[in-house]
């Protein structure tokens, strides 16, 4: 193996652990792999290493199944931002039945409808069956079954008089084709990209980073994680590096792409099916391809007044006087309403202790925390997060619940509410944490709610128990968590039910505590939650199943 | 899981759980691709679970899981088509034979014990860089906006850490070997 082979041999390798090869990146490590046996021994080395660093740290140790089968009560609908009524099909009556955190074949466990068993491990996701169209006006038209692509693609963030009743706020997509005949659907590409796609259009689904638009009107937002997302017409790719276009293709096929904001790279397939024609677009562009003459034409006038409207921001969660009287009723003695920002306090209803603090250290005209009804986090390059005045002393000497409600713009890794020692001390000390996760190890989804359990808090990552849901988490969506540290175990609640549990032996101690909102420690910046945190609250106590049910019940009736 | 399925024990289950990176590994090293290796991990853990009530506790549970793993994997290759592969046939018969010479439980047992001293010698910067990616489960990418870096630089930054660990293992080992 030369130099110049070893080089390329390690740049392969590093992109083969850190994320993943491209065809013809992959066909040239079998290349240097079949020329060399040292350029073997050196792939089963490096590959040896990343797995002996995931074996030493990626497996969360110490975490149980739920025993057996677990029956759960008929789940109502979570709620959605945006419009009054929504549902997700997963949280329709189900019984559950989840294995163990980090079994990977519940990556794509498949939640039963009507009252089914959860068939966990197969080809399916938790989202419907889709390969059934419902009465042939609107349908999802999965591409052939074999070889099979498994790995959910994107999820349905909203959809509007869409007639495939399948296809709801939660709906987990894998690759295929999504025909539209009415109506509109927003989608968040699990890569982060977001697209929204009007009537009539034909969508093909082809990875968590990319699509091809067949037919229709699409408006999308690539943010900075998820640059590089292609959506591809019939005729045109358009590569996007950060921004927000639209992009609409007529039944001739025929694209035109208008640039919103940002930049983005146009290339026009030539015939001989190898030239491109590229072109770099900027803000306000807009370009019709003519694919015939292999020319990109300007386009004068009005923005397309077709477009769908991609929908951003948190709706406020709608919660009665009853629930507000079952949380206090029920002990909380830590309650966040978040209603109003008139000062910098966030009074606690439950008691005159523990009064929340925003802290903001942008600009001052900085907006990372707002209290509109809820707390509405922005994702900033600036610390900003809601901290308790006081500590809550010896909380973890005995039994307790943390419980609040979410609503994520997207699904980044991000941490929604953490229990630390101090407020200066080392970063990763955590008593608890509660975060969205992305999948980043193989044992977890996109989407997935993790807490973590580690007393004494630091540094000591194998003392730390983990739960990990399934990937629930749906953005603009309400959501309701809820851990419960008991004497024996951990549980986690996913919008009132019961999805992981783990024994506890020991992790009890003194200590006081601070409670954190909004990112992962006051400094730095790090793993901001952006979206929205409401109805936060505290218990000295396990909160029981039917309690926290009960909670869910009280805000979800109201929908 | 179908409704016939076994019910697994909390044993059964961690052991499983415990089982995942090494069997992720294992099929990595064979597939040179990360979704088809997630798919195939995700097959070898149904099976798995479905004859869990073959499973005599007590028994070696990995030499059993990889059995399976290679089942499943040729069953794998068998189905797909031949483009979607990245490794021809031959080069996964010098690979696998090539790994099974090479990393044995005694070698890994050594190269896990070298491993814990050489992570312990990484500057400090780099060892929570480490700790954060694979302990914290932190992606290339989040690391990267949280440090602002981009994603591309804290994964050459890893590999470079990757770079130093393999050769102070290699170190280790010959100087136990010597």
């Amino acid at each position: 193996m030369n130099k110049n082979d070893r080089a390329a041999l390690q740049n392969l390798l590093r992109q083969l652990v850190d994320g993943g090869l491209t065809s013809d990146e992959s066909e040239k490590l079998a290349s240097l792999l079949s020329a060399s046996d040292q350029a073997r021994r050196e792939y089963l080395n490096y590959i040896q290493l990343h797995t002996e660093l995931t074996d030493r740290w990626g497996a969360p140790s110490g975490v149980v199944p739920i025993a057996g089968r677990v029956e759960t009560k008929s789940q109502p609908a979570p709620v959605r931002a945006g419009s009054g009524h929504s549902w997700r099909p997963w949280a329709a009556s189900v019984t559950t039945f989840f294995i163990g955190v980090l079994v990977a074949s519940l990556w794509h466990a498949n939640f039963g409808r009507d009252g089914s068993e959860i068939v966990a491990a197969t080809s399916k996701s938790q989202s419907p069956d889709l390969s059934v169209a419902s009465s042939g006006i609107t349908s999802f038209v999965p591409k052939p079954p074999a070889p099979q692509p498994i790995s959910d693609a994107a999820v349905v963030v909203r959809a509007e008089d869409i007639a495939d009743a399948t296809l709801v706020a939660g709906s987990r997509l894998k690759p295929g084709v999504l025909n539209l005949d009415r109506g509109t659907i927003q989608l968040e590409f699990l890569g982060g990209a977001m697209l929204a796609v009007k009537a009539p259009a034909r969508l093909q689904i082809d990875s968590r980073n990319g699509g091809t638009l067949l037919l229709g009107r699409a408006i999308a937002h690539v943010p900075e994680r998820a640059r590089g997302f292609v959506l591809n017409a019939p005729s045109v790719s358009v590569v996007d590096l950060d921004t927000d276009f639209s992009l609409h293709v007529n039944e001739q096929g025929e694209a035109e792409v208008g640039v919103l904001r940002g930049e983005l790279e146009l290339s026009l397939q030539g015939k001989d099916d190898s030239a491109f024609v590229s072109r770099r677009l900027n803000t306000s562009d807009r370009i019709r391809v003519d694919e015939a003459r292999g020319l990109f034409t300007e386009v004068a006038g009005e923005a397309d007044q077709l477009m769908p409207k991609l929908v951003r921001g948190t709706s406020p969660l709608k919660v009665g006087q009853d629930y507000v009287e079952t949380v206090l009723e029920d002990g909380a003695v830590l309650y966040w309403r978040f209603e109003t920002m008139q000062t910098d306090e966030i009074p606690n209803i439950a008691s005159p202790d523990f009064t929340g603090r925003v802290v903001n250290e942008g600009p001052p005209e900085s907006r990372g925390v707002e209290l509109v009804g809820h707390a509405q986090f922005q994702g900033c390059d600036f610390p900003r997060y809601i901290v308790t005045d006081r500590p809550l002393v010896d909380l973890n000497l005995g039994e307790y619940s943390i419980e609040f409600w979410m609503n994520p713009n997207d699904l980044r890794h991000a941490s929604c509410v953490g229990i630390v020692p101090d407020l200066e001390g080392d970063d990763l000390a955590h008593l608890n944490v509660f975060e969205v996760v992305d999948d980043t190890f193989p044992i977890y989804q996109p989407g997935a709610i993790r807490f973590l359990h580690r007393n004494p808090p630091g540094k000591f990552i194998q003392q730390g128990l983990n739960l990990i849901s399934p990937g629930f988490c749906t953005p603009s969506t309400w959501q309701h968590v809820v851990a419960v540290k008991r004497m024996d175990r951990i549980e986690l609640y996913f919008d009132g039910a019961l999805v992981k549990s783990a024994p506890l032996k020991g992790h009890h101690g003194d200590g006081s505590y601070h409670l954190i909102v909004g990112q992962l420690k006051p400094m730095p910046p790090w793993r901001q939650f952006g979206g929205g945190i409401d109805e936060l609250a505290v218990y000295r106590r396990g909160l029981t199943s039917e309690e926290i049910r009960r909670h869910y019940d009280l805000v979800v009736d109201s929908y | 899981m179908s409704s016939d399925t076994p019910e697994l024990t909390p044993a059964f289950v961690l052991l499983l759980t415990e089982a995942q990176p090494r069997l992720f590994g294992f099929l990595l090293k064979r597939l040179g691709d990360l979704d088809q290796t997630h798919e195939v991990l995700q097959e070898v853990n149904v099976v798995l679970c479905n004859k869990a009530g073959d499973f005599e506790e007590g028994t070696d549970f990995m030499a059993w899981a990889f059995s399976v793993a290679r089942f499943q994997l040729l069953a794998f290759r068998k189905r797909a088509i031949r483009d979607r592969l990245v490794f021809p046939d031959d080069l996964v018969s010098k690979i696998d034979e090539l790994d099974s010479s090479v990393f044995n439980s005694s070698t890994e047992q050594k190269l896990r014990s070298a491993l814990g001293g050489c992570i312990q010698k990484l500057p400090s910067e780099h060892r929570d860089l480490v700790i954060r990616r694979y302990a914290e489960s932190v992606s290339v990418a989040a690391l990267g906006a949280d440090l602002g870096k981009s994603a591309n630089a804290i994964s050459i930054t890893l590999h470079r850490i990757r770079q130093q660990l393999l050769q102070c293992i290699e170190r280790q080992l010959s100087a136990d070997a010597g």
